[in-house]
């Protein structure tokens, strides 16, 4: 391999943060702090680059001039970027012992993410069959006209256009270099949820919480390979994060726009984004009720306008090309399907404690809720929480018994794949809860 | 012995060598008790500074014991390929270990025929069930831009792909 070659892959990693930076900087109209960067800029820039990928593709030109693209954007941004500055703290200035060998753990861990993503090409059943054989033919035809013509032509092309990005920028089809790029999205996953829990419990709690999310073995698998779940996870963190840094911090119209921009983006991720825009909703409409919290028509418009940029453009696309808006969830209203009710709460139950997919995550969020049942009534962050876990789990729920899914959803191969979508909601609970306890401090 | 290949991608997550069901099951009980002699002991004045403290404790051992069994299991993935050298591997070696049913077939097909050619599969195998599905479809995805998914019949295929199928010279005739 040339030392060109490296300088590629390189690219295709660097050019999406750059991007992200840059489109971060414009949103939250000031020059964003690290840890804000490393938490948003990667899927931000990386979301921006397939958006640009798809209309290529939609518009049938080539999906070379997305550099061209890219290099109009970046010298617009570069010239227009913020220099003002909001924050001034250092994040990683004055770290105790104690914070410095958690940051030590998850970065050992996020070593071996990346090692397992180098040694391992793609492989796995979805990854092979679905997402690189999309990216493949998107790649050979410079195309998406073959679309409609590949199974599972519904799904959201996220993924597959995040494969053909990497493989364009080394110029040639490769099986191994675009899985360097899901660990970054790891890297900015633990970046967001330090973000998160530094505004909610503090940062030697955000470095506990970030280390938990990394000791959940199945968390650590997705993050080396392409599977929409951890895009999923972040998505779904990402916009209710946000929309509590809103309500309990800021006010400031950003956090509340990042969290609509990442809720729209969700829905070119997985068909599941647009229900958890039901539950992303549901939680906004809780803070409208329960908080004092400005909401301005002028946050609304520009909130529900980033919405609908992001979420439009595959939905239209779909439309345009007659590809079936959901083709796995077929309506199925059967009295008969009452029965697997308690099939189904048993099998959540088994997957949230006994798979050995989660550490004891689930169990330790139960047994704090227990022993601080009332700072969970009177916490607002931890209602919202339980709220949208409650809904998460009712959108399986209802999935398993008003659709002919049922099989599929309750195979424990595709429920822990679902539970990862969510799985942000039982750490972030017990962190907040256990956040004043004087073990640690 | 360590697992060379990949590790779970969908459930039941495995600690290396380690089955971690009767570890979590011990750490689901140790909760529990902990959660019963807080509710308990918290009721008292005197105790409930220190229980919390010991409770706290409890919980934060059950983590970090699975969290280190979880880490010295990569550990010793690690070492495991580092004394056999394999730190890193070629792609098509991996995919040879990993798919050796169809991967070397198809990267055969690849290199005698480069370029892009609609093809129909030629096969015994019931590519309408598993797990003639599943070869199907990976067999798909190595052979591209040799196309045998996408809209594949015979009328419209340029070149025949035989695999797994009997006799498959038979049916051919010279020109």
């Amino acid at each position: 391999m040339s030392i060109l070659f490296y300088a590629r892959v390189f690219l295709s990693l660097a050019v999406p943060c750059g991007l992200g930076y840059l489109i971060l900087g414009k949103v939250i109209k000031a020059r964003p702090s690290i840890l804000l960067a490393a938490a948003t800029a990667y899927p931000l820039g990386i979301s921006a680059i397939t958006f640009c990928l798809l209309l290529l593709g939609w518009t049938h030109a080539s999906f070379f001039y997305v550099f061209i693209l890219i290099g109009l954007a970046g010298c617009y941004g570069a010239i227009t970027a913020e220099r003002r500055d909001l924050h001034s703290k250092k994040i990683f200035s004055r770290l105790t012992p104690w914070e410095s060998f958690l940051l030590a753990l998850i970065c050992l861990f996020i070593l071996y993410a990346f090692w397992q993503a180098s040694y391992y090409p793609i492989y796995a059943y979805d990854a092979l069959a679905v997402e690189a054989f999309k990216a493949k033919v998107f790649f050979y035809d410079q195309d998406l006209n073959k679309l409609p013509g590949i199974i599972h032509s519904s799904f959201p092309l996220q993924i597959p256009l995040i494969m053909t990005w990497a493989n364009l920028c080394i110029t040639r089809w490769s099986d191994r270099v675009p899985q360097m790029q899901f660990p970054l999205l790891f890297i900015s996953l633990i970046g967001l949820h330090l973000y998160i829990l530094r505004h909610l419990a503090g940062r030697t709690w955000a470095l506990i919480g970030g280390l938990a999310l990394c000791a959940s073995p199945l968390v650590m698998t997705h993050a080396a390979i392409p599977y929409r779940d951890l895009w999923m996870l972040y998505i779904n963190s990402a916009a209710l994060g946000f929309l509590i840094i809103w309500m309990k911090h800021d006010k400031a119209p950003a956090p509340l726009l990042l969290a609509f921009i990442f809720a729209g983006i969700g829905t070119c991720v997985k068909l599941e984004g647009l229900a958890y825009l039901l539950v992303f909703i549901g939680a906004l409409q809780y803070i409208s009720r329960n908080t004092t919290t400005p909401f301005t028509p002028r946050n609304v418009v520009n909130a529900l306008t980033a919405l609908i940029l992001t979420a439009a453009p595959f939905m239209l696309f779909k439309l345009s090309q007659g590809i079936p808006f959901n083709e796995k969830a077929v309506i199925d209203l059967s009295m008969s399907k009452l029965s697997l009710i308690p099939v189904a709460l048993q099998k959540f139950v088994h997957e949230m404690f006994l798979s050995g997919n989660w550490n004891v995550i689930w169990a330790i969020c139960a047994a704090v809720s227990i022993m601080e049942w009332k700072k969970v009534m009177q916490l607002r962050e931890i209602k919202i929480l339980a709220g949208a876990l409650g809904l998460y789990l009712s959108v399986h729920l209802l999935t398993v018994l008003l659709t002919n899914n049922a099989h599929d959803l309750l195979h424990p191969d595709t429920l822990s794949r679902i539970f990862i979508h969510f799985y942000f909601i039982p750490l972030w609970i017990s962190v907040v809860l256990l956040k004043d306890k004087r073990f640690i401090a | 012995m360590i697992n060379a290949t990949p590790q779970c991608y969908f459930n039941g997550c495995t600690y290396g060598a380690v089955n971690p069901q009767p570890w979590i099951v011990l750490g689901l009980m140790g909760l529990a008790v902990i959660v019963v002699l807080t509710r308990k002991l918290s009721a008292i004045p005197e105790m409930a500074k220190i229980t919390e403290k010991w409770a706290l404790m409890g919980i934060a051992t059950i983590f970090f014991a699975l969290t280190l069994l979880q880490l010295s299991a990569y550990a010793s993935t690690l070492a495991w390929h580092c004394a056999h050298g394999k730190l890193t591997q070629k792609t098509t070696a991996a995919y040879h270990d990993l798919y050796h049913g169809f991967f070397d077939t198809a990267l055969r097909i690849s290199h005698e025929h480069p370029s892009p050619c609609k093809g129909k599969l030629v096969t015994d195998m019931d590519i309408s069930r598993e797990p003639g599905n599943t070869t199907f479809l990976f067999l798909g995805y190595f052979l591209y831009p040799v196309d045998i998914r996408i809209n594949s019949t015979t009328k419209n295929s340029e070149c025949l792909i035989f695999f797994r199928k009997t006799g498959a010279l038979d049916g051919i005739k010279d020109p």
